[in-house]
């Protein structure tokens, strides 16, 4: 399982041979978590940083009035918040959308990894830069698009995320979040996201059924919402051969 | 959970076949109104000086059950 973690960081920097065995000395736990269930809530002292190897997941935060905004979603590959384990309590929380497998990697692990092996830090470096970036992105989405591209720019978003770890068929990937997921994530209601997912269908640009969705015509559906993938940084220059390679895919199994 | 439908007229009348799940009446109004504003947020900027938004809410029956609209009247006092 070391082996994942360890072809995930190496699609941002080139690591040596003490590096691996270093990564390979801690055992990272594997888990299985339902749906629907936190993986660290509000409140909680966080001590773990966790990897998702499949299904997906969420960074939210709950209000005092009940409502949830969704800041985050969490694809296989993903790490929720590397540098969270530094926080004395956790300001938010993050749960699982549909059962996801996760690996647990302790605190003590990070620590003692970074502090010794400079291009293991360059590498969850990245990784914290790329979260950032499209949490930027996520922002100019709420804050200055409209809801039908909103919502068409996250599914292009997701299109690309999903591709680059091998989670995509024939423009087709799997969609567990329900209507409500959506709105809390776009700042919109349940209404708008129903009546967007209407148009979308009605364009003939999407379909979504039994919780998959496919794009019909990506370039389409980009050309619609201004998508732009260039901040999800998926085609580093510097490492862009190496990250052709979905590194996912051949962790299948566990 | 009981589904209610929203359909949404706003210069061109948008059907609701799909509906979304509530937990109760109350759930929905509070859907409709939720709607009927944001809805209002993005059409009346972009264009005319009368607009009527309504969000009318059927139940699983087809009954009607709620009402939800807001009107907006732009007047110009120079041109």
């Amino acid at each position: 399982m070391q082996d994942a973690l360890i072809r995930k960081l190496e699609s941002f920097e080139e690591l040596s041979d003490a590096d691996r065995a270093a990564l390979r000395a801690f055992v990272p736990r594997v888990r299985n978590v339902s749906a629907r269930t936190d993986l660290i809530s509000q409140g909680d002292t966080p001590s773990d940083v966790h990897l998702i190897l499949d299904g997906y997941a969420c960074r939210y935060k709950m209000l005092p009035d009940g409502q949830r905004q969704i800041m985050a979603f969490f694809v296989p590959g993903d790490f929720c918040d590397l540098n969270v384990f530094i926080l004395d309590q956790m300001d938010h929380s993050i749960g699982t959308i549909s059962p996801c497998k996760t690996v647990e990697i302790p605190r003590a692990a990070i620590e003692e990894i970074t502090a010794h092996h400079p291009q293991v830090t360059r590498a969850l470096m990245w990784c914290a830069l790329v979260d950032e970036a499209v949490l930027r992105e996520w922002l100019v989405n709420i804050g200055s698009r409209q809801a039908d591209q909103r919502i068409a720019h996250l599914f292009c978003e997701l299109l690309q995320r999903l591709e680059a770890v091998g989670r995509v068929t024939d423009n087709s990937y799997a969609f567990p979040f329900t209507q409500t997921d959506v709105a809390d994530t776009m700042g919109l209601s349940d209404v708008q996201v129903s009546r967007t997912l209407r148009a979308l269908r009605g364009l003939n640009l999407i379909t979504l059924k039994h919780r998959v969705l496919t794009i019909l015509d990506v370039e389409q559906l980009k050309a619609y919402c201004g998508f732009n993938p260039n901040y999800l940084h998926l085609k580093n220059a510097r490492w862009s051969g190496r990250r052709q390679v979905p590194w996912l895919s051949s962790v299948q199994g566990g | 959970m009981p589904r209610y439908f929203f359909d949404i007229h706003d210069g061109r009348i948008d059907r609701d076949e799909d509906g979304i799940e509530c937990a109760d009446l109350q759930a929905a109004v509070l859907q409709a109104k939720k709607a009927v504003s944001s809805i209002a947020a993005i059409e009346v900027p972009k264009d005319g000086e009368r607009q009527a938004i309504t969000v009318l809410v059927t139940d699983e029956t087809g009954q009607a059950v709620y009402l939800a609209a807001m009107t907006y009247t732009g007047t110009w006092l120079s041109r």
